[in-house]
């Protein structure tokens, strides 16, 4: 068989091209792969390891992860009448009304009684849960002697619940979030005035978040915020 | 000018050099924030096949990458091997833009001194020349794979030749290309025949191509035109079949060109010489 000039200039086009071309595929369908990977990895980091759980990580999602019975977990920490979908880790912190300012209910709480549901490692050092969450763990079997004897200084009972201090996903989606300063609220449109107007304190720093104006001075955050929203939606 | 005449291997050439020479381009303008639209934003590092050879070591060794070379390079490594394997090196005779550049020089210096042209370095000299280039392929990669870095890159003329407007160029790498293309006017393709250490590497597949030059004997005048013709000053007049280490695959010689009988030297599969 003989080759042309021609036939050599079209094998070499179809090589380099297939050639780059196949390239191109392996590298993205390895990249895809290893993205795959990677996903799986953190999967499995997160089921073999709790305290991997993140503050954004809502009671829905946990109870889909970790195959724990939703009721249960929402039972635990007494979110019966919340959207567990909506309702994340680390909310339960604003959640809780009366605790102990030395006391600290949140997400790592919910790691605590994850690890303990499904006998997972994990370390005790300063963790407090909820009475309800405990009686649960005991009711299901799950709880360990040595757990056992950890919690019994370390349970909160009659815990208070505000569901109005909390501000779920959704209401992120809003401009007013947990960062929100009342700098940004003037910056939105709203006076100095008619902020103090709608909350009776004056305001001596622009710079601070709108929540911890609310509670340095002894107000609801969830009622000072749906005055403030009230008040944006009347600017528009 | 028919589609018989025209010339395949020039086009070829001309398309990777200006492809070449865009990408390149390219490149140094993205590092501006500006660059062509369309137009990929590799470096020179990326699409040259040398590159893939001098990481070898290190990949070898360390499953590493050198510094500057990447996936590319080895994936344009394995075409320019597949197509010597097949062809022996067409990268060097239809996609080499630094030996299509000496090849362009070499038509000045062809009309400058006609019959002259590429006769100038005597035979008893230039054959023992034409075997620094091994030395070069070696020296290159045992460097690289000590140092970890590119050190070709301080003489690399084919650097120089699409970066010279980059500021990365070393003065050596400068000197090393005016030496190549000024010498071009005198020798064809200086660089190939004498220093290309990728040019060493591609060669030695020419002893096992798939797709042979073979000269029919029997046919032959022994006009002694592919002789002249041949870029690489190969005795192809007195050979049955061409497996050179410094045949570049140009099809200079073949009949569809110089070669005055059909069918007489062509690029074809051989069962044997």
């Amino acid at each position: 068989m003989k080759l042309k000039p021609t036939l050599i200039a079209g094998a070499i086009g179809l090589i380099f091209i297939g050639g780059l071309s196949l390239s191109s595929y392996f590298e993205e369908k390895g990249s895809d792969e290893e993205k795959q990977l990677d996903r799986e990895s953190e999967e499995k980091l997160l089921l073999e390891d709790p305290t991997s759980i993140s503050g954004n990580s809502n009671f829905l999602e946990l109870s889909s992860t970790y195959g724990i019975d939703l009721k249960t977990l929402t039972d635990a920490f007494l979110l019966e009448d919340t959207d567990p979908a909506l309702f994340e880790t680390r909310d339960l912190e604003h959640y809780y009304q009366n605790i102990d300012e030395n006391i600290e209910i949140g997400n790592e709480a919910v790691q605590a009684f994850i690890a303990i549901h499904n006998d997972l490692d994990f370390e005790f050092i300063d963790i407090y849960l909820p009475k309800e969450a405990i009686d649960i763990l005991k009711s299901l079997g799950k709880i360990s002697p040595a757990e056992d004897a950890y919690f019994l200084d370390h349970t909160v009972s009659n815990i208070e619940v505000d569901i109005s201090d909390v501000e779920l996903e959704v209401e992120k989606e809003n401009n007013l979030t947990g960062n929100t300063t009342l700098q940004d609220l003037i910056n939105m449109g709203l006076t100095q005035e008619s902020i103090e107007s709608v909350t009776g304190i004056a305001i001596e720093n622009t710079q601070i978040l709108l929540r911890d104006y609310a509670e340095d001075n002894d107000l609801s955050y969830g009622e000072v915020k749906g005055d403030i929203e009230v008040l944006l939606s009347s600017l528009n | 000018m028919t589609f018989k005449k025209l010339n395949i291997r020039r086009i070829t050439q001309i398309f990777f050099f200006a492809l070449v020479a865009l990408l390149a381009f390219n490149h140094t303008l993205s590092e501006t924030g500006q660059s062509l639209p369309w137009i990929a934003e590799v470096s020179l590092h990326a699409i040259c096949p040398f590159g893939g050879i001098v990481t070898l070591y290190s990949l070898a060794t360390v499953g590493d990458y050198i510094k500057k070379i990447h996936e590319s390079s080895l994936m344009i490594l394995g075409i320019s091997t597949a197509l010597a394997f097949l062809f022996g090196p067409v990268l060097c005779g239809w996609i080499c833009p630094l030996g299509s550049i000496q090849e362009w020089i070499g038509l000045l210096g062809k009309k400058i001194f006609k019959r002259k042209y590429n006769t100038f370095i005597p035979k008893d000299i230039d054959k023992p020349l034409r075997y620094i280039r091994y030395f070069t392929l070696a020296w290159v990669i045992y460097v690289t794979a000590k140092s970890a870095t590119l050190v070709f890159l301080n003489v690399d003329p084919y650097f120089a030749l699409m970066n010279f407007y980059s500021g990365e160029v070393t003065f050596s790498a400068f000197i090393v290309l005016g030496l190549t293309l000024g010498g071009s006017l005198f020798v064809e393709r200086p660089w190939c025949k004498y220093a290309c250490p990728y040019g060493a590497y591609l060669g030695l597949f020419n002893k096992i191509r798939i797709f042979k030059l073979k000269r029919h004997d029997n046919s032959c005048i022994h006009c002694t035109k592919c002789d002249r013709v041949c870029p690489m000053n190969i005795d192809i007049s007195h050979t049955n079949v061409i497996n050179d280490p410094q045949c570049i695959s140009c099809m200079e010689c073949t009949s569809d060109k110089a070669c005055p009988i059909p069918n007489t030297l062509n690029f074809e599969i051989s069962k044997g010489n």
